[in-house]
C-alpha cells in the first residue's frame, strides 16, 4: 500500500527552458531521489547519492534486465533484452539514448536529463559496456536540454563515448527510424523502407535504441538489483507483473502539472490528488498517439491497468479534460495539430488527418455525424512509413467512443454550450501553466 | 512521439524475419497454383508510402485487389491478389511510375 503522499515537489535546480516542469513523486522516489535535497546535476553528488556504478557483463545483464522484465519507457514497451538479443553479430553496436520527446504532453525524459542527467547516461553505460559498443549517442530536441546534458557529461570520467546531438523538434523526430535518419545526417522522417535499428542503425552499425527513461531504469535496476527493484510496483500492489516506477508527464485540468514518479499500480485517484486535478469528463493516457478513457477513479496505473481499461500507458503522459471545457472541441483541435504535424511523407497520412480533423470539426459544429470520421479514421490506419496515421486514428476513434453522450449533443444542437478551454495542450508552456 | 516510435519499431522486431517469411511463402504458394483462380493469399503486394503519389496505375493493372481511398492511394485488399494472374501482378509493380509498388517485403 502507498502511505506517502507526497506533495508534488518542486526539484531545486532549474534547468534552462525546462526550470518550469515541476517534478515530484507519489510514495518513494527512485529516479528522482534525492533531488529534493542536492543538485543531482553535479556528477560527485549523484555519486554520493546512489553510490558506485557496477557495469556488468553482457550475460549478467540480459539475465538482470530478464528478471525484472524491464521495458522500454517510449511507448511501445518492447523488452530492453530482446533489443540487446536482436543486436546484429560480428559488427561493433553503438548504443542511442532517445530524448526526443515531440509531444507537448510528455516531459519526463526532459526533466530527467536535466534533473538527474547521470540516471540516464550511467544506463548507457551499463549497455555499451555490456555490448562493447563504439559509440554513445545521446538525441534530444531541446536546446535547455542539450546544455544540460552537455554539462553533465563534462563532469564525467568517461565522456569521451559519448556524443550529444540536437535534432528537429517536431513530432516525428523521436521516431525510432526517423531518429537514426537524424543521427545519420538525413532529413530526420521515417524511411520508406523497414530496416530495423537492430540491424542497421546509426552508421549502419547494429545499433540499441531505447528512451531516456528506460536507461535510467536500468542504471536503477543495476544498483538495487531485481529484488530491490521489485519492493515497489505492481507486483507488491495487485499481484500484476510490472515492478517499479514509471514517470507520468500530467498535464490538463490540474493545479500543479508535473512529472510524477509513481510505482506501477497506483490508482488514478491517489494520482489525481497529488496534482490536484479538478472534475474531469475524460482523461487522454499515452499522449496523442494514446487514447480517450473515462476517468474511473479506480483505473490502475500499470501497462496491464491501463490496458484492461482499453487504453495504452504509452509513454506516460496523462491528460485530464476537464468538466468545463468542450471535450469534442478539445478533439478537433488536437487532431489539427496532429494533421500539422504528419512529415507529409506518406499520401494517406498527408491528406488523411486532415480529412480527418475536418470530419471532427464539422462534428463539434453539429455539421456531421461520427460516421464519415470513423470511416477516415480506419482508412489512414497501418498505411504510412510511421505509426502516426495509427495513432492519430486511435486518438480520434477513442475519443469519439468516449464522448458518445457529447457527440449526440452536438449532433442535435451544433454545440453543448461550453468553450474549448484549451485543457490538451498544443505546446510545452501551455501544458505547464497549470490551471487557474 | 514516442508511441509510434517504439510501436512500429517493436512490431518489426518481435519477429525478425518473420513478415518475410510470410511473404515468400504466399509468393511460392501463388507461383504454383499460377493458373488457378481464388488462391486464398496471393503474393505480398507493398507500398512505400514515401514514394507512392497515388498515380493510380497499380488500381487499374489489378482491379480485384487494389482500390484507391478518398485522396487516390491505393488500398490493397491482399485475399484478392490470389484472384490477379501473376502476370499482372508483376506487370503492376513495373508499372509504378514512382517505384513504390512492391511484391514482398
Amino acid at each position: 500500500m502507498i502511505t506517502v503522499l507526497d506533495p508534488l515537489r518542486t526539484a531545486l535546480v532549474p534547468a534552462g527552458s525546462l526550470a518550469a516542469i515541476p517534478v515530484g513523486w507519489l510514495g518513494q522516489p527512485r529516479l528522482f531521489a534525492g533531488a529534493d535535497r542536492r543538485d543531482l546535476t553535479s556528477y560527485s553528488n549523484h555519486l554520493a547519492e546512489h553510490g558506485p556504478l557496477t557495469t556488468p557483463t553482457s550475460a549478467v545483464l540480459l539475465a538482470l534486465l530478464d528478471a525484472a522484465r524491464l521495458t522500454g519507457r517510449g511507448g511501445a514497451a518492447f523488452p530492453l533484452a530482446a533489443k540487446i538479443r536482436a543486436l546484429r553479430p560480428r559488427a561493433r553496436p553503438v548504443v542511442v539514448v532517445n530524448g526526443c520527446e515531440g509531444e507537448p504532453s510528455s516531459a519526463k525524459d526532459a526533466a530527467l536529463l536535466s534533473r538527474v542527467p547521470h540516471q540516464v547516461l550511467d544506463g548507457a553505460a551499463v549497455v555499451a559496456a555490456a555490448v562493447d559498443a563504439r559509440r554513445v549517442f545521446v538525441a534530444v530536441t531541446d536546446p535547455g536540454v542539450e546544455v544540460a546534458v552537455r554539462r553533465a557529461l563534462a563532469g564525467r570520467p568517461d565522456r569521451d563515448r559519448f556524443e550529444v546531438h540536437r535534432l528537429p523538434d517536431r513530432f516525428v523526430s523521436g521516431e525510432a527510424r526517423a531518429l537514426i535518419a537524424g543521427l545519420n545526417g538525413d532529413v530526420a522522417v521515417p524511411p520508406g523502407r523497414r530496416t530495423l535499428p537492430t540491424d542497421h542503425g546509426v552508421g549502419g552499425a547494429p545499433t540499441v535504441l531505447s528512451n531516456a527513461e528506460t536507461f535510467a531504469q536500468l542504471a536503477t535496476l543495476v544498483r538495487l538489483g531485481p529484488d530491490g527493484f521489485a519492493r515497489h510496483g505492481a507486483s507488491q500492489l495487485s499481484g500484476l507483473a510490472e515492478p517499479g516506477t514509471v514517470l507520468l508527464t500530467v498535464t490538463g485540468a490540474v493545479r500543479r502539472p508535473g512529472v510524477v514518479e509513481v510505482p506501477y499500480g497506483v490508482e488514478l485517484s491517489a494520482l489525481a490528488e497529488v496534482v490536484g486535478a479538478q472534475p474531469s469528463q475524460a482523461l487522454v493516457i499515452g499522449g496523442y498517439h494514446g487514447g480517450w478513457l473515462r476517468p474511473d477513479p479506480h483505473l490502475v496505473l500499470s501497462k496491464a491497468g491501463v490496458a484492461a481499461a482499453g487504453g495504452t500507458l504509452g509513454a506516460g503522459a496523462v491528460m485530464f479534460v476537464g468538466d468545463q471545457t468542450c471535450g469534442l472541441s478539445e478533439l478537433a483541435r488536437v487532431a489539427g495539430w496532429l494533421a500539422d504535424q504528419s512529415a507529409r511523407s506518406c499520401g494517406p497520412c498527408a491528406f488523411g488527418l486532415p480529412a480527418l480533423a475536418e470530419d471532427v470539426r464539422a462534428l463539434a459544429a453539429g455539421r456531421a455525424g461520427p460516421a464519415v470520421a470513423e470511416r477516415h479514421a480506419r482508412m489512414v490506419t497501418g498505411r504510412g512509413a510511421c505509426g502516426h496515421p495509427d495513432g492519430a486514428a486511435r486518438f480520434v476513434l477513442s475519443g469519439l467512443a468516449t464522448l458518445a453522450d457529447e457527440v449526440r449533443t452536438h449532433q442535435s444542437y451544433g454545440s453543448c454550450g461550453r468553450a474549448d478551454q484549451a485543457h490538451l495542450p498544443m505546446t510545452r508552456a501551455q501544458a505547464f501553466r497549470g490551471v487557474r | 512521439m514516442t508511441s509510434a516510435t517504439a510501436r512500429s519499431d517493436a512490431g518489426s522486431a518481435r519477429h525478425p524475419g518473420s513478415a518475410r517469411h510470410a511473404e515468400s511463402a504466399g509468393h511460392a504458394e501463388s507461383a504454383g497454383h499460377a493458373g488457378k483462380r481464388d488462391t486464398a493469399v496471393g503474393p505480398a503486394l507493398t507500398v512505400d508510402w514515401t514514394r507512392c503519389d497515388g498515380h493510380g496505375l497499380c488500381a487499374a493493372l489489378l482491379p480485384a485487389s487494389v482500390q484507391l481511398d478518398d485522396w487516390g492511394y491505393p488500398q490493397i485488399d491482399r485475399t484478392g491478389i490470389g484472384r490477379e494472374r501473376l502476370g499482372d501482378v508483376k506487370r503492376a509493380v513495373s508499372a509504378c511510375p514512382s517505384l513504390a509498388l512492391r511484391l514482398g517485403g
